[in-house]
């Protein structure tokens, strides 16, 4: 989906964007700037029954009849305690469809990262994922939802799968040949590309929220309490000093459903690209691993772990994580923007 | 495939075999039956929707005008009833001439929860949801459905009254990104050669 803003001529040099829209974070880079920026897809609307005394320390939402939105990273505090759960704009990888109320607050937090455009002309890739193989809902709907926000915007925009963006951001020794996965919170999105042409790209809505979900369901716990325990304590390799037995059950329970992720996605590549991808591909190529479920240590090493246990279709020369798994695919993106904007000149 | 569209927006609608979703939509139902889908619809008050099949040399479209739902003849059905409860009456009756006949009062009890059975045959639910087939109408192909709703199916961005305020409640991370510039130059020739 590609559409540019008709509008004013803007006076100063064109600004590229790379947006990532993920479930669990916002990120953006800039061309004009060294800064990523990063917020969570995240808010709290507040009941009127909740006083929150000092508003000036957190970021907030207010709406016309005095209602309260803490957005970002404040909502999970806050979430936590006041002992509610957070809304979130995004599910599985893909707008929810309980939180449409949702998309205005969402617009905000856009407007807020993607910083000032007002004097530019500005460009932006966005992520979007492929298709999902294991859950029905389609991607139009979320792809014209942030279409139509990055165009109330005054952006010109361009949808992009999201592990293409870690082939663009990650495989230019390679010349963007090789496999992206980016586990990310709602899904875990798969591309095979050959000389920055894609050549399968799928999704699985198995991924960090998926673990978390059943890591809750197995102990009887909120998922929120879930997330914010692998967040602060998981490592999938080398000791834990953890005394508190209740974590350390439920960073036991993370171990399994870490390992049943992979293993579930390296089943699924290995099928898709027996089934799908008909160009020969005459030499070893990387897997680039990204995204924030990627990132507790020792992933990568039950990653190798996991997939030396299958006969490949492919030649592999190595498997290695993204530079910085949190930004590689808005960094991907960028890439791709700037590649755009100068096969435009 | 075939896509089972809703205009109306306000529902929250949920079907067994895929995820539950808001109308307006546009949802892939190729893998449901599609009675199914339609008795799920009219348990949920939704009265006015669109099924479209797009598969090549099977195009057609379904409105909810294509799902009727039939009462049988009630005269009929009452005859069929009677019969069965008749037929019922025989058996049970002969089964308990061989093994009841010196016990008057269980003959009482079982005539009384035959009368019970028969009144609750007769208030039956009689309707039958029935899918009928109408006439093929192939689908014009060249309508490209997503554009046609696009505007209803998207909503509107209102950001009057919504005002952000507090702190900033991004991370920011700083990085080198001279190698970015690297990549989209060497991406742009790959890209480029490719054309």
């Amino acid at each position: 989906m590609t559409e540019e803003v008709k509008g004013e001529l803007k006076k100063d040099s064109p600004v590229c964007i790379g947006l990532d829209c993920g479930t669990m974070n916002l990120v953006c880079a800039r061309s004009d700037t060294d800064e990523v920026k990063i917020t969570r897809n995240v808010f709290l609307p507040l009941d009127g029954d909740i006083q929150i005394s000092e508003l000036s320390d957190i970021s907030y939402v207010e709406g016309e009849d005095n209602e309260l939105f803490i957005i970002g990273s404040d909502a999970f505090k806050y979430a936590n305690i006041f002992g509610q759960k957070v809304s979130r704009p995004m599910e599985k990888g893909l707008i929810s469809p309980k939180e449409i109320s949702a998309i205005d607050i969402l617009t905000l937090m856009i407007k807020e990262l993607l910083g000032n455009i007002k004097t530019k002309e500005a460009y932006c890739s966005y992520s979007i994922p492929a298709e999902s193989i294991d859950e029905g809902r389609s991607i139009t709907y979320h792809e014209n939802v942030f279409a139509r926000i990055l165009k109330s915007l005054g952006v010109n925009y361009t949808s992009v799968n999201e592990a293409m963006a870690i082939i663009y951001s990650e495989c230019a020794k390679e010349k963007f040949s090789g496999i992206g996965i980016s586990f990310g919170a709602g899904m875990a999105n798969v591309a095979v590309a050959y000389k920055g042409i894609k050549a399968l790209a799928f999704s699985t809505a198995r991924a960090g929220d998926w673990i978390d979900n059943e890591t809750a369901a197995s102990l009887g716990m909120v998922a929120n309490r879930v997330t914010s325990i692998k967040e602060k304590y998981m490592q999938l390799s080398g000791a834990v000093e953890i005394k508190n037995k209740k974590t350390k059950r439920v960073l036991e329970a993370l171990y399994y459903y870490h390992k049943s992720l992979i293993d579930y996605t390296v089943k699924e590549i290995i099928k898709e690209f027996n089934e799908k991808v008909d160009i020969e591909v005459d030499e070893s190529i990387p897997i680039i691993i990204s995204g924030g479920t990627s990132i507790p240590k020792g992933f990568i090493e039950l990653f190798k772990d996991v997939i030396s246990g299958y006969d490949l279709p492919f030649d592999l020369s190595e498997i290695r994580r993204a530079k910085n798994p949190l930004t590689a695919v808005a960094n991907g993106l960028l890439v791709r923007t700037m590649s755009d904007v100068k096969g435009m000149k | 495939m075939i896509t089972l569209i809703i205009n109306k927006p306000g529902h929250y609608i949920e079907i067994p075999g895929i995820s539950p979703f808001r109308t307006p939509a546009s949802v892939n139902i190729s893998n449901l039956s599609i009675p199914l889908v339609v008795s799920i619809l009219n348990t949920q008050g939704i009265t006015k929707f669109e099924i479209v099949s797009n598969t090549k040399g099977k195009g057609q479209t379904l409105t909810q005008n294509d799902f009727v739902v039939l009462n049988k003849n009630p005269k009929k059905q009452q005859d069929n009833y009677e019969k069965r409860f008749n037929k019922l009456e025989e058996l049970m009756s002969k089964l308990l001439q061989n093994q009841t006949s010196n016990t008057p009062s269980n003959k009482e009890q079982i005539t009384n929860r035959l009368n019970t059975i028969e009144k609750q045959l007769k208030n039956a639910d009689k309707k039958v949801i029935r899918v009928t087939k109408s006439e093929s109408k192939p689908v014009k192909q060249k309508e490209v459905k997503v554009e046609e709703l696009y505007d209803t199916f998207i909503p509107e961005i209102d950001l009057k009254g919504l005002e952000l305020k507090g702190a900033v409640s991004q991370k920011t991370i700083e990085q080198d990104k001279s190698d970015i510039d690297d990549n989209a130059d060497l991406l742009s020739r790959i890209m480029g050669s490719e054309d």
